[in-house]
């Protein structure tokens, strides 16, 4: 439909494709500068991520017995859940993606209504997670008016690996709940008859930014919980 | 139109059933970084875990994220971030690893730190709640100090990570 010489005439010819932007050459060229940029921002994010990973690994360096005891107060099996959990939610995203590439309204809105209810069962998941830490004694943000009273502080470096757990995952979380604000939008956006085969990146992007969130837990999972597996007890485990 | 106009511009759609196959072996690769923390590889531990989720990573990158099908650029710029993670880790690891042992937390870190069959054992076994009362007479430890500042004394002899 959109031959080159439509892309030759320019903006007075009222053949011109509704869904291409002036300054791309066609549909392809638009489609990959909006991948492209999405990508930009992703790398940041990467970047922004790795300064945690980094930050963790040195300190890991420094406390490894207090990483041990960290790790083993934290629930495997929960955090396994989680991660298949938040797996689903990536496959229901890449759906809507192909809902959005075929065109189908309908299909979109349900696969990212799926998405946010994966989401949504991961986070409540994630808050009682937090509560029984809390309740534990696992809180080692004292500026806050919480204290660190678990028999886990004798170990040198435990407080400090709950710090970043809470920073990681609070971070991943609020990537999260971000992410959720973006669906009501894509959503709004589907309603409104904005997303075409021709032209979808807003749902392809939404798609980039969530499976970003779905690689970052796939990292914490084993870097947090897993970890605690891999040596006996270090301190009796207060469940 | 839907159908032409997506194969002419070169979009790439992917079937329910091959979303659903990459679904499966992300649950699979889930579970056997469970199974493989579970196992004793020593050394090789967090490696394998990385490893796995390094794979885990690039299916979600090249299949869900359609790079696989995307533009150079796109291609790029999808290991341009990781790319610079590896400077950031590896510099900062090299200055971390030959200065350590100087740092005042050194004192806590010894040699194969990263091993647990060396680090498990010179941690004093808490019981109680009661961490300031009888210090030295009713702690299971084979080692009677309390605070962990004394491991020097104790732990590793012949070691030379200690701080001093």
């Amino acid at each position: 439909m959109v031959s080159s010489s439509a892309a030759v005439a320019g903006h007075d010819d009222h053949h011109h494709n509704p869904h291409l932007a002036h300054h791309f050459e066609d549909l392809q060229q638009q489609r990959e500068s909006h991948a492209l940029g999405m990508w930009l921002f992703l790398a940041q994010e990467f970047m922004f991520f790795g300064g945690m990973f980094g930050a963790y690994t040195i300190y890991r360096y420094f406390y490894p017995v207090g990483w041990m005891a960290g790790s083993q107060q934290l629930n495997v099996t929960i955090g396994a859940a989680n991660t298949v959990v938040l797996l689903c939610s990536s496959f229901t995203m890449a759906m809507a993606v192909r809902a959005a590439q075929l065109g189908s309204k309908k299909g979109v809105i349900q696969q990212i209504l799926l998405t946010m209810f994966f989401g949504s069962v991961f986070l409540v998941v994630k808050y009682f997670e937090y509560y029984e830490k809390f309740e534990h004694g696992l809180m080692p943000f004292s500026t806050l008016g919480l204290e660190f009273t678990n028999v886990v502080k004798e170990v040198p470096g435990a407080q400090l690996f709950f710090s970043f757990y809470f920073g990681m995952t609070g971070m991943h979380a609020l990537h999260m709940v971000i992410g959720f604000g973006l669906f009501v939008w894509v959503i709004i956006h589907t309603l409104q008859g904005k997303v075409t085969p021709e032209k979808h990146s807003v749902v392809e992007n939404m798609g980039l930014y969530w499976h970003f969130v779905d690689i970052v837990w796939i990292f914490l999972f084993p870097l947090l919980y897993l970890l605690g597996l891999n040596g006996e007890p270090v301190i009796g485990v207060h469940h | 139109m839907g159908h032409a106009a997506s194969d002419e511009h070169g979009l790439h759609v992917s079937s329910v059933e091959f979303n659903l196959r990459i679904l499966a072996s992300l649950i699979f690769l889930t579970f056997l970084t469970y199974a493989t923390a579970s196992m004793d590889l020593g050394y090789f531990d967090t490696p394998v875990a990385l490893l796995i989720a390094f794979g885990k990573t690039t299916l979600v990158i090249l299949y869900f994220m359609h790079v696989r099908w995307g533009s150079d650029y796109v291609k790029i710029l999808s290991v341009t971030g990781f790319v610079f993670l590896i400077f950031l880790f590896a510099f900062t690891l090299v200055d971390v690893g030959s200065r350590a042992p100087e740092q005042p937390w050194g004192k806590y870190t010894w040699p194969g730190a990263a091993h647990r069959t060396t680090m498990i054992p010179s941690v004093p076994v808490v019981t109680g709640h009661g961490e300031h009362d009888a210090h030295g007479d009713e702690h299971h430890a084979p080692s009677s100090t309390h605070s962990p500042g004394h491991h020097e004394d104790k732990e590793a002899p012949g070691s030379h990570a200690q701080g001093h």
